[in-house]
């Protein structure tokens, strides 16, 4: 036992440097568990080494790292562009919904009248705009004169902001030529943008996200007015005291809220002038088609008394005696009556020569007008027109082939029969008569009729 | 109690401390970098300032502009509307004190005298008792720009305050 104890003190003694070290990796080991207990205390521990390792890897090897992390962003960025495209056609889908209220069919009016369609309208009605803040301030020496703001909090003190927007609309007014009349009018940053309109001496900016409606600067440039206006004595010499500017709050916070509601809801209306085309318009469509009406009437009616007078002309054709008849037709073409020309001169004019048989089929029809605006009048004369009766005057009469009683006897007709005389021969002993219940002339002798007027 | 906004320019050439003295004066919120960009860092000083038995909360808008000659054209027009000068030299550097009537060239505000007072920089690098020529030097573009003459120390703050005050009784 006591040689075993002395062993041991000459083992100490002789490894003495190799325990202590035993010891001091004994103790690192228990610290290196109590850290892989600890996670937290883990993560900041390996953190910095990580990091770096990681920022050299990146920089090193990024194509391999962004094929790396590809599943897991790439399905975030994806899931994120997919749920905002979602949102955005779902927006789109509740307007078209709407398609027939009065506002959706002027936006397709205008639309109309634009050339831009009506799904792009409502795509551009769906995009967000929103305003953050809106600045006044003072154009040459960069104070701010009021700031409206949704939030209470800003991170940045607004006073300086305003003189930074001055100094940076300086610096690009000098570095882009001063002489020239044009001024920065917006700075975007990511989908933030700030719109920039200047009067005389005062400007305002206004930090918007998303797309302005249409006549939102024209609304900013309406308050600038209304501030020169009214505080042009101030601004021309101003001396820092921003007090009377408080009244403008109301009109500035109009700028964020009412007047978004009011243009979203005016772009959809119609300007006065687009209100005074489609009331000239709708006007002149209703005069064309009074006007259509009109002309249709009378169409109609000047068609029918041309039926009517031809329809006489064939009647007289047809009783009456083998000689030419000539047909004088004179188309009148009249235009459509204006105000400024109701009286027109005949465009056109025509003449038609027709020999027509003794057994009449001939139809004269009117020649149609060369355009759909002008109609043709067309009026017919017949000369010789005279229609001579024959009336038979005994109880039976024979009806012959020729004018002599060596013609063969056609037919038989009766006392009180009525014809119209064609011819008569050339002593007048015989008529020629038309027509009979078989549609044929024949010959009688004069003295067993008596002539007269129809 | 009234508050007033003014804008106050710095100006002096390169290095003389401008921006140190801003920043021995108020907490800054942007950083320097603005300056060699685009010329010019804006920062605030808020002062009280009694005058006729009112009290003034005075709001100094700090215009540092840029002392390195390529930002030289930019000056005109970062001077606009500035109703206070805050000039700065360097005493290590006589020239920049004398330099400082180049300035003048560019405040063609209506012709108006702005209110104006000399920073003369960096006192804590001088042995005025050894250079007595400097401190002259500074007395006599003071003397002749008609401006109250500060011997300021960015370092140890010797009247910094002091200085930017006085502008701010001028400017009320």
């Amino acid at each position: 036992m006591e040689r075993e104890h002395d062993l041991d003190a000459l083992r100490r003694i002789l490894l003495k440097l190799e325990y202590e070290r035993l010891d001091l990796l004994s103790e690192d080991v228990a610290d290196l568990h109590r850290l892989m207990a600890d996670k937290d205390a883990l993560a900041v521990f390996i953190a910095p080494s990580l990091e770096t390792a990681l920022r050299t890897q990146i920089r090193e090897n990024s194509a391999e790292m962004v094929e790396a992390l590809y599943p897991i962003i790439g399905q975030l960025v994806l899931r994120a562009v997919t749920e905002a495209i979602q949102d955005l056609a779902r927006s789109v889908d509740a307007r078209v919904r709407t398609t027939i209220t009065p506002k959706a069919l002027l936006r397709r009016a205008r639309g109309l009248a634009t050339g831009v369609s009506d799904g792009e309208m409502s795509l551009r009605e769906a995009l967000p705009f929103e305003v953050s803040e809106v600045f006044l301030i003072h154009r040459t020496s960069g104070l701010l004169l009021r700031h409206i703001s949704p939030r209470e909090e800003t991170a940045i003190d607004r006073d300086l902001v305003s003189g930074m927007f001055t100094a940076i609309r300086d610096f690009v007014a000098d570095a882009f030529g001063r002489e020239q009349t044009s001024e920065l009018e917006m700075i975007e940053y990511g989908d933030r943008r700030i719109l920039i309109e200047a009067a005389e001496h005062v400007y305002l900016a206004v930090v918007v996200l998303g797309v302005e409606p249409p006549g939102y600067r024209a609304n900013m440039r309406s308050l600038l007015f209304t501030i020169e206006q009214r505080y042009r004595f101030i601004l021309h010499n101003y001396q820092g005291d921003a007090t009377p500017f408080e009244t403008m709050d109301v009109p500035m916070a109009q700028l964020q809220d009412d007047t978004i509601a009011e243009l979203r809801e005016r772009s959809a209306q119609l300007t006065s002038s687009q209100k005074l085309i489609a009331a000239t318009v709708i006007t002149l469509v209703f005069l064309c088609l009074g006007l259509a009406c009109w002309t249709s009437f009378w169409t109609v009616n000047t068609v029918r008394q041309l039926q009517n007078s031809l329809s006489a002309t064939q009647t007289v054709l047809a009783v009456a005696p083998a000689q030419p008849i000539v047909i004088v037709m004179s188309p009148t073409v009249t235009p459509i009556p204006t105000i400024a020309a109701p009286s027109a001169t005949p465009l056109l004019s025509a003449t038609v020569t027709a020999t027509v048989s003794p057994t009449p089929t001939t139809t004269a029809t009117p020649t149609a007008s060369p355009t759909p605006t002008a109609i043709a009048t067309p009026t017919a004369m017949v000369q010789p027109t005279s229609v001579t009766r024959v009336l038979v005057q005994a109880d039976r009469l024979n009806v012959r082939s020729g004018p002599g009683l060596t013609y063969s006897v056609e037919s038989v007709v009766v006392r009180g029969a009525e014809f119209v005389l064609q011819q008569s021969s050339e002593d007048d002993a015989w008529l020629n008569i038309c027509c009979q219940s078989d549609n044929r002339s024949g010959w009688i002798a004069a003295g067993y009729a008596e002539l007269g007027s129809p | 109690m009234v508050s007033l906004s003014k804008k106050v320019c710095l100006l002096g050439d390169f290095a003389v401390g401008k921006t140190s003295l801003v920043r021995r004066l108020v907490h800054d919120l942007f950083d320097d970098r603005y300056i060699s960009t685009i010329g010019v860092k804006v920062s605030r000083k808020t002062l009280t300032i009694a005058r006729d038995h009112a009290i003034i909360d005075l709001s100094i808008i700090l215009w540092d502009l840029a002392g390195s000659e390529e930002f030289t054209h930019m000056r005109a027009s970062y001077l606009r509307g500035a109703s206070g000068l805050f000039l700065v030299g360097d005493l290590t550097r006589p020239a920049t004190i004398t330099n400082l009537h180049s300035y003048m060239a560019d405040l063609t505000d209506n012709g108006q005298r702005i209110p104006m007072v000399i920073a003369a920089n960096k006192l804590d690098l001088v042995n005025t008792g050894e250079e007595p020529g400097v401190i002259g030097v500074a007395q006599s573009v003071a003397t002749h720009l008609e401006a109250p003459l500060f011997f300021t120390s960015a370092l140890t703050g010797n009247e910094v305050e002091q200085a930017f005050h006085h502008l701010g009784r001028l400017m009320v």
